[in-house]
């Protein structure tokens, strides 16, 4: 069930909403929590339902044994993961490698299976490490996990810091308030930006002779904004729905776009995974207290992986190993000199690399790739007339873009930073109710278009 | 305060989305005009096939308060910016795409199909009539068929040739087989409506003409030709807002007392083209005017002659009356309708047998001949 959905918003919230408000335990939320959670789950993917339950059932039981000091429990439970990972996920891609993708049946891929694994791998890496005790109860154990606000797309939780949550947590009417403000603006993006700016990157990208070089320099800052506001937006509205709840969830993005360089681009882009990768595969390679060729070493494996994370396909490899190398640039070669260069042109320069990083994320057929880049970097003439005649209702779409373009940057929190006078926040009040409203017509009106990183 | 009000506002209405969708369920979608989608009854195969989800989705959007506004409201922003472009755009000659409708000029029109898309169901509808044809020997048959803009590339008037391919394959005489032709935008726009896929008056006079020399007969003098203003938009237009309404005309005939009966039942009447010419405010629509789709729709004039069957789709809708006027009875069956509303399937040889037809004449365009007969199930 997508957050976007017309049954999440009307069907699914309002009783859950109710109820959580009218329980007065943790206890009872917590079943409440935990009920709604495996039946949000079951809706869009009813068959993986007894996958995610016997996940999280096995690795729980392999950390109480891990405590105990079984020391098969933690290979068990490792295996199991990623075996899943692996099965469900890229089976495929790598008995294509070796020849056999044709006699591989296709599995369907559980919904939001690379999210769950990594918190369920972060929990054994923490408890090996000592970092944390064994959880006893396995409905809290399996709230952790499957907590519908951050279910499918993050972000990806640590049990150390969501364990006192779960155990005793306040509801405030301020933070419901601040929660549902920031699930709605979570909505705004994804409806009223991300869908739109998306259906003008399909028009171009569908037709790439017509859309020359700049429209296809277009298509890329449109997938760019596309997939920030998109999963962004999802990130709002889980962060959001956790405020709602009383939970606190980590924060995933900081305005990634206004990033001066690569590296300060990943500080700020979905980072909850990048804080995994760095202290999960990253610094136990020694990250860069090692020679300077195990350190390439080390970044072009992270990258690599965080590449292959998000798909079981080439181009995410590629993508991921882009950065892996603009990376080692920039701390091998660049380094403090980076410092010096006009804002200006770092922001220009690491807004065009990260387009074209999208670029190599967006278009998954290899065969593809190639003519885009060319057209991308040659010349041809943009035949918006002919593209506009194949179907101009794209026309209605293109306020989305340099809407985007600004959101990417803090705008809002410096307007309305200060607490705001009683007109002020009457203004607001009813913005967010005409927002809502806005939302619900594009709902209404546009085919439905499920979250991106529903795939990953 | 106001926080609170303003968010027990958007919990009042989420909640209302839950409680009309499961306890007081809207029974139709008046702006789409059809019915509206009601929840579904749970079951655990639906639910695991995910087919309970989306019919879920698809309930709380049709029932969810105000939606039909708020789809209104939609298409005025969406059109309201879509559509000055097109007007520019359509200045310069040739085809502007909106949603899945093209614009030429200021018509509403559709792109032409290839042939490859429709030739294997052409030669199966030719196969299909053969049969009937030479089953009933007795009985002649007829086909016209009508031209539209799926026949013809209005900007080039270069045409896929599917009526060549259906003709062609047809063994019924040459001189029983005949069509609307379509061979420029000119035609186009002289025979067909602006915002809707049917003909307009002037088409259906013309088809109604040509059908009464195929079949031998004089046809009815016209009288005259009713128009109301910009009263009508068809479904092209259906959701496309700021298209302006056009103009809708009735053709004029003396026609004399008519009795009707739908799948055997006597009815009063058939359409409202009476009521339109009047000048009857109300709905207008194809259908609401010239008669709505009837699988088994019988009219007799009560007095002696040849018995006629016409087997067509809503084309046909807007010629029956002035074609039965010229038979003791006239059947109309559309088949898309037929089993539905009759309880049984279609037998050609048996209808002609049980009502004593004398002629058979089909009359639609590629919709009919290019899927609806060729696919069966009727």
């Amino acid at each position: 069930m997508a957050f976007s959905s017309l049954s999440f918003l009307f069907l699914f919230l309002p009783p859950v909403l109710l109820l959580y408000v009218l329980f007065r335990t943790d206890r009872a939320r917590n079943v409440l929590l935990l009920l709604a959670s495996l039946f949000f789950y079951a809706w869009g993917a009813p068959r993986a339902l007894p996958l995610l339950v016997g996940t999280a059932l096995l690795v729980w039981g392999c950390g109480i044994g891990m405590e105990k000091g079984w020391r098969l429990c933690f290979p068990l439970a490792l295996v199991f993961v990623l075996g899943s990972l692996l099965l469900f996920k890229y089976l495929g891609f790598f008995a294509g490698i070796i020849g056999l993708g044709g006699s591989v049946p296709a599995l369907l891929l559980p919904a939001g299976i690379s999210f769950t694994s990594f918190q369920l791998l972060g929990y054994l890496f923490d408890l090996r490490r000592g970092g944390i005790r064994a959880e006893r109860r396995f409905d809290r154990f399996l709230l952790y996990v499957c907590f519908f606000p951050q279910l499918l797309q993050g972000p990806i939780l640590r049990y150390g810091e969501t364990l006192p949550m779960l155990s005793a947590r306040e509801l405030r009417r301020d933070a419901m308030d601040a929660g549902a403000r920031r699930f709605l603006r979570g909505l705004g993006k994804k409806v009223l930006l991300a869908d739109q700016a998306g259906v003008v990157a399909a028009a171009l990208y569908g037709e790439p002779e017509l859309a020359g070089t700049a429209g296809l320099w277009l298509a890329a800052l449109c997938y760019t904004l596309q997939i920030y506001f998109d999963f962004s937006g999802y990130s709002d509205m889980a962060i959001g729905l956790g405020h709602m709840f009383g939970f606190t969830l980590p924060e995933n993005f900081r305005h990634p776009y206004c990033a001066l360089s690569v590296t300060d681009f990943w500080r700020r882009w979905h980072m909850t995974l990048s804080l995994w990768f760095r202290d999960y595969v990253y610094i136990p390679l020694g990250g860069n207290r090692v020679s300077r060729g195990r350190f390439v070493l080390n970044l072009l494996t992270v990258w690599a992986l965080t590449g292959l994370w998000h798909g079981a396909s080439w181009n995410f490899v590629l993508w991921g190993l882009y950065y892996g190398v603009l990376l080692i640039l920039e701390k091998l070669l660049l380094g403090e000199r980076i410092e010096r260069v006009p804002k200006l042109l770092r922001w220009v320069v690491t807004f065009t690399l990260v387009n074209l990083g999208w670029v190599l994320f967006h278009i998954t057929d290899p065969a593809a790739l190639g003519p885009v880049l060319r057209l991308m970097f040659g010349w041809q003439a943009f035949q918006w007339r002919a593209l506009l005649a194949l179907d101009s209702s794209v026309i209605s779409k293109l306020p989305a873009i340099p809407l985007g373009l600004l959101l990417s940057f803090p705008i809002r929190e410096r307007l309305c930073g200060t607490e705001g006078s009683f007109l002020r926040e009457a203004i607001t009040g009813v913005a967010y109710v005409a927002l809502f409203i806005v939302c619900v017509m594009f709902l209404l009106s546009s085919t439905f278009t499920p979250f991106i990183y529903f795939n990953f | 305060m106001l926080h609170i009000l303003a968010g027990l506002a958007l919990f009042l209405f989420l909640l209302a989305g839950l409680t009309r969708a499961l306890l007081s369920p809207a029974a139709e979608i008046a702006y789409e005009n059809r019915p509206a989608k009601r929840f579904p009854a749970f079951s655990v195969s639906a639910f695991l096939r995910g087919e309970y989800q989306d019919a879920a989705e698809a309930a709380v959007a049709d029932q969810l308060p105000g939606a039909s506004y708020l789809k209104k409201l939609y298409n005025i922003f969406d059109a309201g910016l879509a559509l000055p472009a097109v007007r520019s755009l359509t200045a310069d000659g040739g085809y502007v795409g909106f949603r899945d409708i093209f614009f030429f000029d200021d018509m509403m029109t559709v792109r032409p199909l290839s042939l490859a898309s429709r030739e294997a169901a052409l030669l199966e509808s030719a196969r299909i009539i053969n049969a009937w044809a030479s089953e009933s020997p007795d009985v002649p048959f007829y086909v016209y068929y009508i031209e539209t803009d799926r026949d013809l590339d209005l900007g080039t008037g270069e045409k896929p040739g599917l009526y060549a391919c259906l003709a062609g394959a047809l063994t019924i005489p040459a001189d029983h087989v005949g069509r609307l032709r379509i061979d420029s935008y000119d035609d186009y726009r002289r025979f067909f409506l602006r915002t809707d896929h049917h003909w307009g008056a002037a088409g259906a006079w013309e088809g109604y003409r040509e059908i009464c020399a195929l079949l031998g007969t004089d046809p009815l003098p016209l009288l005259g030709r009713f128009t109301r203003p910009a009263c009508y938009r068809g479904t092209r237009a259906a959701g496309v807002e700021g298209v302006a309404a056009e103009d809708f005309s009735v053709n004029l005939y003396d026609v004399p007392g008519l009795r009707f009966s739908v799948s055997g039942e006597a009815v009063p009447g058939y359409g409202a083209q009476e009521r339109f010419v009047s000048g009857e405010p109300g709905t207008v629509s194809y259908g609401s005017v010239f008669g709505g789709d009837c699988g088994e729709l019988q009219i007799d004039t009560g007095r002696e002659g040849e018995n006629l069957l016409i087997l067509g789709d809503s084309y046909d809708n807007a010629i029956v009356i002035p074609l039965a006027a010229g038979y003791a009875s006239t059947w109309c069956v559309d088949l898309r309708a037929y089993a539905a509303q009759t309880g049984h399937g279609f037998v050609m040889a048996d209808f002609l047998r049980e009502k004593e037809i004398d002629r058979v004449l089909l009359v639609a365009g590629i919709d009919y001949f290019g899927a609806t007969l060729a696919q069966g199930g009727w």
